[in-house]
């Protein structure tokens, strides 16, 4: 991977970071609010793995647990799990079109964050994980789905991927 | 060939997913070894930076969302609030003259009852800056901490009610554990049944009471008060309202009648802890070290150290003579 694309990267992540801070200001805990690092997960995943990202969603990750008051190490290993579904998801593109790999990605990684994040509640003797808050977050996160890809997506990704 | 990178998608690359899933792996391995008391009091330190970092960021956030571009953007609005806030100051400085009358009546009152009251320490008033809702936590961040006399175990309380109690405390922040959060525990007690509970929160849509007393006494729409059974809550804050909800009964919280944004940080009772306390016929009695009240030039005989068999018996003396009963009264009534 070119050195404008980690720092491309770099910045999606500082960019997630800001959306997530921004969420946690004063009058927002009533909001549903997006999953900024799900956009990561589903859209960086179209590059094939990369060692930079998984560096760059464990980094990110780790200021969600302090933000969220989660155990730490919780959202960097449900970003990784997100992530791992993703690359999946479109390792099948083609033959599924690149749309079908975006759902999967964005739907399944919901699913396994989920279940990642219940696993790090119960292996860090969290005494509970509301999976309301989350799902509330995720259907924003999905909304906005269709905007933000065009940011985050190259259109020569497909023709790469061809 | 694209910008991003000369490498096809798709090629099988074992040394990079060994590491990514030798990531995940450290990660399943922090998580584990947070369960030991240590690490989590180590990382405690961290979290409590982190607050300070969040809530500066959360407050720029804040000030961003409140710019208005070139006068446009509800000053209208504004000002009608601002007169609003300011009838409503007027108001409640004419409530706090009373009730600061009342409080010094009332303390005239216990002391003429010699009335064992519970002595408050001095509250902090804050603003709250960052807000939490999460997965994991309901949690809020207040910009008050210790450097302003903030610890941790205040009880958090609006002009509705119980907010909750501070959990964790930096320099100049706090952060507030919800009544709402996992982790909420506050003891309670109905105003009408006098029934006492355990409120636990469920992270987002409310508190129950667990393990009430007697739980056939609850009436619906009863108002919940704080018991200060645990000692570190104030006796009688506003919790809520009872409502049953199938076999259980929850609260319909105080705090969702408005928005949380300041709040009074509010030190537990001043009780004496037991180990403290001298234990029942020691200590006493002391001597009198006050000065008015000592005997100047006297002094006392020495107290004769005698054997009961010296002792000599001090004389009889008759007992008073019984007043003479009235005539029709028989000996036995």
């Amino acid at each position: 991977m070119t050195v404008a694309w980690r720092l491309w990267v770099l910045v999606l992540t500082a960019l997630a970071a800001t959306i997530t801070v921004y969420g946690m200001h004063a009058g927002m805990s009533g909001a549903w609010w997006p999953i900024a690092a799900l956009w990561l997960t589903t859209t960086l995943a179209s590059f094939g793995l990369s060692i930079w990202v998984a560096g760059n969603l464990i980094l990110l990750g780790l200021v969600m647990d302090y933000m969220g008051d989660a155990p730490i190490g919780a959202w960097p290993l449900a970003l990784l799990a997100a992530y791992a579904v993703a690359l999946i998801a479109w390792d099948r593109q083609p033959p599924i079109r690149v749309i079908g790999a975006e759902i999967i990605s964005l739907l399944g990684g919901f699913i396994v964050v989920s279940l990642a994040l219940t696993i790090a509640a119960s292996v860090a003797g969290h005494p509970g994980f509301a999976r309301n808050a989350l799902t509330g977050d995720f259907i924003m996160t999905a909304l906005l789905y269709p905007v933000v890809r065009f940011l985050i997506l190259p259109a020569s990704i497909r023709v790469a991927r061809r | 060939m694209a910008w991003y990178g000369h490498r096809r998608s798709g090629e099988p690359r074992p040394g990079a997913r060994a590491v990514v899933v030798g990531l995940g792996l450290s990660m399943v391995g922090v998580l584990a070894i947070q369960t030991s008391t240590a690490v989590r009091s180590g990382i405690d330190a961290s979290r409590r930076s982190m607050d300070g970092t969040t809530a500066s960021l959360a407050t720029f956030a804040s000030g961003i969302s409140g710019w208005s571009f070139f006068g446009l953007g509800g000053s209208e609005e504004d000002k009608a609030r601002i007169a609003e806030l300011e009838a409503q100051i007027r108001d409640l400085t004419r409530w706090k003259d009373l009730a600061e009358t009342m409080a010094i009546r009332m303390e005239r009152y216990e002391r003429l009852l010699d009335l064992v009251g519970e002595t408050q320490g001095q509250s902090v008033t804050a603003r709250v800056v960052a807000e939490e809702t999460g997965p994991f936590s309901a949690s809020r961040i207040a910009n008050a901490g210790a450097a302003n006399g903030v610890r941790e175990g205040f009880a958090v309380v609006n002009e509705n009610g119980l907010v909750g109690r501070v959990v964790r405390v930096g320099e100049y922040t706090s952060r507030i554990l919800m009544l709402t959060d996992f982790a909420s525990r506050i003891p309670v007690m109905g105003t009408r049944s006098g029934d006492r509970a355990l409120l636990v929160g469920d992270n987002g849509t409310g508190a129950r009471l667990i393990e009430p007393e007697t739980p056939d006494k609850i009436v619906p729409g009863e108002v919940w008060v704080t018991s200060g059974d645990d000692g570190k809550m104030p006796l009688g804050v506003r919790v809520g309202t009872a409502r049953k909800v199938g076999d259980e009964w929850r609260l319909d919280l105080a705090i969702d009648e408005g928005r949380v944004d300041y709040v009074r940080l509010v030190p537990p009772p001043d009780f004496a802890a037991p180990e403290v306390a001298p234990r029942l016929g020691e200590g006493l009695p002391q001597e009198n070290t006050e000065p008015t009240l000592r005997t100047v030039g006297v002094q006392l005989a020495p107290v004769a150290t005698t054997t009961p068999a010296a002792v000599t018996p001090p004389a009889a003396t008759p007992p008073p003579a019984a007043p003479p009963r009235p005539a029709g009264q028989g000996g036995a009534q």
